[in-house]
């Protein structure tokens, strides 16, 4: 594709756009809206909070070990940066997310140049607003929860993949675990990102060439990058017991505070009895997505857009989400917009996700802070908002697969035996 | 008939006495039992009675925990309780104190109570020395376990989940040998609850039981209709005296209740426990009531004391020939006067406990100190809170009217509590209140989501949290025989109940399903996407 | 020549090793079939007499206020076996809530069982063993099989004998087979059926008595399999058991029809009575109960007929004597009637240990010179002021030498330093990746 610059077209891109948003996202900063988001249940769970880093980091500075107690599952990684370097008073903090989510905004337009080899495209700033006026990621960010840098560093590790960087991809994917273990689902993907392209072939896929060897040896590089840094979380923490309250958190499910995700209710009813099998259940169903979205997509020969899908299952089926991470499932969206006009049901997928968002923050205050409502009605609004997570995932497979076999005219319709 | 009766128990009791001490090798202690009853009218028309039942094993020793592998001597006892003492030397307790107490003692109208140990429901703590044979813990479980089978009380809920270890606080009231390292482990259950089931063993470990002397007026149907009621077992070791037994029962009464319409503060035996004491207890060294004579005010006390102390009036009980009844009466008063009451006995610290906050998943902590003394005050302050309350430690402040003073707190223990090991927090620190002055600590405090499991069976009523405990040492010289300068003191809270969120306990079935309905439908459409084929269909027109 | 002399020598010797341990073995066997034998008769000689011993175990399941009338059921039934001469050790009373010293009881101490509140089944001399959150489903089935945690006291067990007659009461809100314990769970009749199973196959009782007074209550009994169990229930399946009568003072409904009946006639019957169970049965009558009770016997060997009320509800045993000489006793043993004189307040100790032989050391006395533990105590000072991020660094962390704020720079910088190499510009590396 060829860059069309039209003048006007270049004036409203980019350089517009972030700045404004930017702006906007400043003036947003000074509402009280962020003191009344820093509790919320949806936008930071127990392992992203702001308070319990804040938490950890004044317990480490008193010679407690954090990770004694199970307030704090935070990373040490986190916990050592946040107590050094980015020691700063809270509305700085809170400055440093939005420059965080804009650095995102702005990397997930590099993602786009360079999937569509163009530059200065009107979507370009499309794709910014749609990352940075984004609900579910606009609220975390102002509620200072660290799974709004996690979207930061995702996206980082997209691009430097997209540019076939592959050490500053893996070893921004190696942070990115140990700060949100579920992460390690993107290994293949970025892999095969990094020996593949960016560029979307989801039009005319062919299998992938692709060298085993030289996969493996980006695992492993990805591998020791994990556990260097695992050695200096150890290093950091003084014992192994970050490990358990961490990363041990996301299958063991020791904490649950409602988010808007599928496990927390399910392992408050469940007996104690089956709750070693169904924690198991849940883990392996996120892990068997993997094979079969990269396996079909690399025939697509997109990884970026595998990628993409494995974000939204990740997002749905994680231990403990945020609304951060649909978030950057929507909002990844506007970089494949050649699979749009074959989504099947855009719209209902947008109700659902309209209807129980708006459903979770009226029965999360209704159950805990009115008392009118019981545990039920959130657990509801969670399902629906699962629902809507996986609509927008299944149309957004279907519509990937959808686009390579085009149009044949009237008389004629596709469908899958 | 009373004095053959007398002879006969006292010859009985010397000839097994005599006889054991031929047959066994071991040496018969001597034993010593006292009982006392004080009765102290309060300034609100109230009045406190204060039954103590104390038993002297003479130059005993507790066991020495690393004899705990052998087996253990015999002891032959008369007078001390035979089962309390088997339990204790089973498992090498060195200190013990046990109360179970009902209603919330009022610091501000009653003063400070001789004993320190007015924790609403159950509360034990021990100090036991360290043993390879069996590990401190073990031991705990033992006594909680022999001891809750003892008086009939849920104490076997003292398990890992309620029991702290404090530093600051409860320091051993007696001696400890220096030779074996020693461990205290202390244990709250706001929820216990009181009644005639735990004074019916409390009873039998006494010599007398409740057939005469002092003991023979606590009547249970009185005494668990009093406002604040509470008994307590303590055992300490003196070196030099011996292995001491205190058994108490505290009732404070309320006579204008009692007195139905009459609203008037004279006060009976017959109104108070329905009950005289017809016969001295034989074998008590030293058997009486003391009367704390009010200073001021027009009363009669009937009938005339035995002796005198500076305003206590003292009846010796053994001395009795006829039931003794005891009455006091303000024969100008037709009815006592409640606003006439102020609080002449306040204290030097006013301790107030709340949580604030709305909502079920955020609170805090709002703990707030009151000196009213003009010197500085340093007190320790403990805080066990169960595993499902979390404390944020960095919002711990001190305020003195709003003005940030967070120099005057200084942390010594903090010891959070983790889902794993379900063991309560422990928050120590020392606390130090400006003359005249009101400190508010607050601590914000997380109130964690449990499973279906944990929760108890009435879970809509909620959770109550034991005290908070201030411990401060104060020059004391309530110690019965013995004057110790410097005794600890403790003020104890209210106990607080917390709202926890629940789940809907009718759920878990369909919430199971539920869930999995949700997964498999994704599961299923997303691999049915990725494994068919597409086929191009041609339409019919 | 020497390897000759060294194989037979071998030889022999394993032939004298295998006939010694052909012997050995030989021994054992005939002292295990000894053993055998002398345990089957002694307890195959059971038929033959009765109880030797008299347990009961009374259980209201639930609480809260309102269910005040279930726990003067159960502690109705405490008083009639009390009066009738099981002593406190032998009763194991489950109470799930507190009605005697309830904050909303207008009689502190006292629970009532009828209107006009003239006997205080409470009393001043009562044991409770199993009460508030004690009193669950798993508790009440350890208690009876006997597969309690080792650190349960001797009053919370139901020490049981092959000779001991046992009276199961059981009251609280039930339904079809099952009973709800504490509001919160429940017991089905499956679940005491087979707790009962495992107490016959471990021997744990000579004969049961069942008794349950709940909603539907005769569906419990209608599960049990197990030799020797008589039971009785208050009403059928599909019917409600319903409350006798309320107190006004007391303001709620104070004792349950079906188990008023039941009290009313057993206070005719006294320790010597010769009363039998079914005359205890014919009394039933369903038009004052509101409810039809009903009995189960096709499990008791005996008739019912023949079968003494004291021999559940008293504590009146017969007593077997066993001739001096080593042989148990194979003749008609001699049994006596002894009620058991229920004013000794026998309150077995926790610990019945076997009196010891006297020992001749000296015991071990006074320790050395003993002081206050003030230094004993550990404290764990951090010295610490409060409030902000930026406070003082204690000690304690497991790495020695390297404080907490060493190590947090030391660690980002590492990072950041990974980071940057991680980042390093690398020349004509580009391509060689894809």
């Amino acid at each position: 594709m060829k860059a069309s610059s039209s003048p006007t077209a270049s004036s409203l891109g980019l350089k517009v756009v972030l700045p404004g948003l930017l702006l906007f996202r400043l003036a947003l900063l000074a509402t009280p809206l962020p003191r009344f988001f820093e509790h919320d249940h949806q936008l930071s769970s127990p392992l992203t909070s702001f308070f319990r880093l804040q938490e950890g980091i004044f317990l480490y500075k008193n010679g407690i070990d954090p990770y004694a107690g199970d307030v704090s599952r935070v990373s040490p990684l986190l916990l050592a940066i946040f107590s050094t370097v980015l020691q700063l008073p809270l509305p700085i903090i809170s400055v440093l997310w939005t420059l965080s989510d804009v650095l995102g905004a702005w990397a997930l337009v590099s993602i786009w140049r360079a999937r569509s080899q163009t530059v200065g495209t009107k979507t370009e700033g499309l794709v910014a607003a749609a990352y940075l006026l984004n609900p579910y990621t606009l609220l975390p960010s102002l509620a200072r929860s660290t799974s709004s840098l996690d979207n930061t560093q995702h996206i980082l590790c997209l691009l430097f993949a997209a540019l076939g960087k592959s050490s500053p991809a893996l070893f921004t994917l190696a942070f990115l675990t140990h700060s949100s273990l579920t992460s390690v689902l993107l290994v293949p993907p970025v892999i095969m990102l990094l020996l593949s392209g960016p560029t979307s072939s989801l039009a005319a896929p062919r299998p992938a060439v692709i060298s085993i060897k030289k996969a493996l040896y980006l695992a492993s590089e990805y591998f020791v990058y994990v556990a260097l840094l695992a050695g200096i979380s150890t290093f950091v923490a003084g014992s192994w017991g970050w490990v358990e309250k961490t990363w041990g958190a996301i299958f063991l499910l020791p904490d649950l505070t409602p988010n808007p995700g599928l496990w927390w209710y399910f392992f408050t009813e469940m007996f104690d009895h089956f709750r070693p099998f169904f924690l198991m259940a849940f883990s392996i169903h996120l892990l068997i997505y993997v094979a079969p979205i990269c396996i079909k997509f690399q025939y697509a020969h997109d990884p970026l857009y595998a990628a993409f899908l494995l974000q939204g299952i990740i997002a749905t089926c994680k231990s403990y989400p945020t609304l951060s991470d649909p978030g950057l499932f929507t909002s990844m969206l506007t970089i494949f917009p050649e699979i749009v006009p074959h989504l099947r049901h855009p719209l209902p997928t947008f109700m659902l996700h309209l209807h129980s968002a708006l459903l979770l923050l009226l029965f999360h205050d209704l159950w805990l802070v009115q008392g009118t409502g019981n545990a039920n009605f959130f657990y509801a609004s969670t399902l629906v908002f699962g629902l809507a997570n996986g609509a927008a995932v299944v149309d957004a497979i279907w519509a990937g697969l959808r686009i390579s076999f085009g149009e044949r005219g009237k008389g004629w319709a596709i469908a899958q035996l | 008939m009373v004095a053959v009766e007398w002879c006969f128990r006292l010859t009985s009791v010397a000839l097994l006495h005599g006889l054991l001490r031929a047959a066994s090798a071991a040496p018969v202690l001597e034993e010593e039992f006292y009982e006392n009853l004080k009765l102290t009218p309060l300034p609100d028309g109230r009045l406190l009675t204060r039954f103590d039942f104390k038993t002297l094993l003479r130059d005993a020793a507790p066991r020495a925990p690393h004899t705990l592998a052998e087996e253990d001597e015999p002891q032959h006892y008369n007078l001390f309780p035979l089962a309390l003492g088997q339990l204790l030397r089973e498992h090498a307790v060195t200190e013990l104190h046990l109360t179970l107490n009902a209603g919330q003692w009022n610091y501000a109208a009653w003063g400070q109570p001789e004993d320190s140990g007015v924790a609403t429901g159950a509360e034990l703590w021990a100090w036991m020395g360290e043993s390879r044979a069996i590990s401190v813990k073990d031991r705990w479980k033992g006594i909680t376990n022999g001891l809750a089978g003892l008086f009939c009380a849920t104490l076997g809920g003292l398990d890992v989940r309620r029991t702290v270890s404090p530093s600051v606080a409860f320091q051993p009231e007696g001696d400890i040998p220096s030779s074996t390292p020693h461990h205290l482990l202390y244990a709250p259950l706001p929820s216990e609850s009181v009644c005639t089931e735990n004074l019916t063993p409390f009873l039998k470990l006494l010599p007398c039981k409740s057939r005469s002397g002092v003991a023979s007026l606590l009547n249970p149907h009185r005494l668990f209709d009093a406002d604040w009621h509470g008994m307590g077992v303590h055992v300490t070791w003196e070196e030099g005296l011996g292995v001491m037994v205190r058994m108490n029962f505290v009732a404070v009464y309320n006579p204008t209740r009692l007195m139905g319409l009459q609203n008037k503060r004279d006060w009976s035996f017959r109104l108070l426990f329905d009950r005289s004491i017809t016969r001295a207890c034989p074998v008590a060294t030293r058997s009486a009531i003391h009367v704390a004579l009010p200073s001021e005010g027009n009363f009669r006390l009937e009938p005339t004391a035995h002796s005198n102390l500076g305003n206590i009036a003292i009846f010796d009980v053994s001395k009795v020939q006829e039931p003794l009844e005891l009455s006091m009466k303000w024969p100008d008063e037709s009815e006592f006067d409640h606003t006439s009451f102020a609080p002449s006995l306040s204290p030097p610290l006013t301790v107030r406990r709340v949580l604030t906050g709305a909502g079920q998943s955020q609170g805090a902590l709002a703990v707030s100190l009151s000196n009213t003394n003009t010197e500085t005050m340093r007190v320790a302050w403990v805080e066990t809170m169960p595993w499902f309350i979390k404390f944020y430690l960095h919002t711990l402040e001190a305020t003195i009217k709003g003005e940030r003073r967070n120099d005057l707190v200084k942390l010594v223990t903090y010891a959070p509590t983790s889902s794993s090991s379900q063991a309560p927090t422990l928050l120590e620190s020392h606390v130090t209140i400006p003359g005249n002055t009101t400190l508010r600590l607050t601590i914000d405090l997380e109130k964690s989501f449990i499973s279906y499991t944990q929760h108890p069976p009435a879970a809509q009523r909620g959770w109550d949290l034991p005290g908070g405990i201030i411990a401060f040492t104060s020059h004391s010289s309530h110690r019965g025989e013995k004057e110790k300068e410097l005794r600890e003191q403790r003020i104890y809270t209210p106990i607080l109940l917390v709202d926890l969120p629940t789940p809907d306990f009718s759920m878990p079935y369909n919430v199971i399903i539920m869930t999995s309905t949700l997964v498999t439908l994704l599961f299923g459409t997303i691999f049915n996407m990725l494994t068919r084929k597409f086929v191009w269909i041609k339409l019919h027109e | 020549m020497r390897t000759n002399i060294l194989k037979r020598a071998l030889l022999a010797a394993s032939a004298a090793a295998a006939l010694y341990l052909a012997l050995v073995v030989y021994e054992v066997r005939a002292n295990e079939t000894a053993h055998a034998a002398a345990a089957e008769s002694f307890f195959g000689a059971k038929n033959t007499q009765g109880h030797t011993n008299n347990w009961a175990v009374l259980v209201c399941a639930s609480r809260y206020w309102f269910n005040y009338r279930h726990m003067a059921n159960a502690l109705g039934m405490y008083r009639t076996v009390k009066r009738l001469g099981i002593p406190d050790s032998n009763i194991i009373l489950m109470l799930a809530d507190d009605a005697a010293c309830n904050p909303r009881n207008k009689f502190p101490g006292t629970v009532f069982s009828n209107a006009g509140r003239h006997l205080d089944l409470y009393g001043d001399n009562i044991e409770v063993d199993y009460r508030g959150f004690e009193v669950t489903v798993p508790n009440f089935i350890r208690l009876l099989t006997g597969r309690v945690e080792p650190n349960v006291p001797r009053s919370k067990r139901l020490l049981t004998d092959d000779r001991s007659n046992i009276f199961v009461y059981m009251t609280g809100h039930g339904g079809n087979e099952f009973l709800k314990f504490q509001d919160n769970e429940e017991i089905s009749a499956f679940d005491i059926a087979d707790a009962f199973e495992q107490m016959w196959q471990k021997k744990r009782y000579n004969e049961i008595f069942f008794m349950i007074d709940t909603c539907q209550a005769n569906t419990m009994y209608s599960k049990f399999y197990s030799p020797n169990i008589l039971a009785t229930g208050s009403s059928e399946l599909g019917e409600s058991s319903y409350s006798h009568e309320n107190d006004n003072e007391v303001g709620v409904a104070i004792i349950d029809s079906y188990t008023h009946y039941v009290l009313e006639y057993l206070e005719t019957v006294n320790k010597t009575s010769r009363t039998t169970m079914s005359d205890f049965f014919n009394h039933y009558d369903p038009v004052p109960i509101k409810s039809h009770p009903g009995v189960r016997a096709d499990l008791f060997p005996r008739p019912v007929h023949e079968t003494l009320v004291t021999d559940f509800f008293g504590g009146v045993a017969q007593v077997e004597l066993i001739d001096d000489d080593s042989e148990p006793a194979r003749g008609t043993p001699i049994s006596i009637s002894i009620p058991i004189n229920t004013n000794t307040n026998t309150n077995v100790p926790i610990q019945n240990e076997e009196p010891r032989s006297a020992r001749a050391e000296v015991r071990d006395s006074s320790p050395a010179s003993a002081r206050r533990v003030q230094s004993n105590v550990k404290v764990k000072s951090a010295g610490v002021g409060v409030g902000g991020v930026g406070s003082s660094v204690g000690s304690g962390n497991a790495r020695d030498g390297l404080s907490g704020e060493m190590r947090t720079w030391i660690g980002t910088f590492s990072v950041l330093v990974l980071g940057a190499w991680v980042a390093r510009p690398r020349g004509g590396n580009k391509k060689a990746v894809r």
